[in-house]
């Protein structure tokens, strides 16, 4: 599943670091994330999609 | 500024942290029988390993950090590991002394014999608190990752010794040394790809 995570937290200017720590995982999940070696679960995408104020399927999209 | 995808060196210092501390600990017995040493003269043998096992540890801790790994569940655990292998040494060379001054009997015998299994089943434990104190879903799915890899690994030599022993083409291994592979199975899936991503 591709993603559009790295983008926003660029908009943001957030490092992973910072993204990390406000979803409450590590770095190295973020970065997991990010470049789509792990989909996340349902509630952690939920988690992510409150942080950034939009909807799921905003963030992530079908392959 | 927003940082772009992270590459995780290989953990060399942990890797010589880890060789270092199995060459001590399972060293100490072959460089004993070499010394003639016998009874408790063996024990100073044991405080290098010891040494090792806890830079293996501020190692551990160390690229946790660097790789942005470290979280409260994986730190829990690696306190629960230092004294785990500290009360193994101790109830290994108890259960020695035991054996050798009281020549035990019975129920015992028993007792006395099983005495080093229960810090080793201790390790068993740590890793299923692990599993369930992880919050981190994806770390925890690495940690579940690595416990299989690991776990194949030893039935792997496992099976493959166990019909080269039938076969008499090479010596008996006790069952014991089932956990040992499998703790060295663990760090092999620490270290390959697939165990790291």
């Amino acid at each position: 599943m591709r993603n559009r995570l790295r983008i926003l937290r660029a908009e943001r200017d957030w490092n992973q670091a910072d993204l990390a720590a406000q979803l409450g995982i590590s770095r190295q999940s973020v970065n997991a994330i990010e470049t789509g070696k792990y989909d996340p679960s349902l509630p952690l995408a939920f988690r992510i999609a409150d942080l950034f104020a939009l909807k799921i399927e905003e963030i992530f999209l079908r392959d | 500024m927003a940082t772009d995808d992270v590459k995780y060196p290989m953990p060399w210092r942990l890797g010589l942290a880890v060789l270092l501390f199995c060459l001590l600990m399972f060293g100490a017995g072959p460089l004993a029988k070499a010394w003639q040493l016998s009874g408790n003269a063996k024990l100073p043998l044991l405080i290098p390993g010891l040494i090792a096992l806890l830079w293996m540890g501020w190692e551990s801790r160390r690229y946790m950090r660097l790789t942005g790994n470290a979280t409260p569940a994986m730190s829990r655990y690696l306190q629960r590991l230092v004294p785990l292998w500290l009360v193994y040494a101790i109830f290994l060379i108890a259960a020695i002394n035991l054996q050798r001054s009281l020549q035990p009997q019975g129920v015992l015998a028993v007792a006395i014999a099983i005495l080093p299994a229960l810090p080793l089943i201790g390790f068993i434990w740590a890793m299923g608190r692990l599993f369930v104190e992880e919050s981190d879903e994806y770390q925890r799915m690495m940690h579940v990752r690595r416990a299989l890899i690991a776990t194949g690994f030893m039935l792997v030599v496992s099976t493959i010794w166990g019909f080269l022993e039938s076969s008499a083409l090479v010596p008996h291994v006790p069952a014991w040394s089932a956990f040992i592979l499998w703790n060295i199975g663990l760090i092999f899936a620490g270290i390959v790809p697939w165990g790291r991503r």
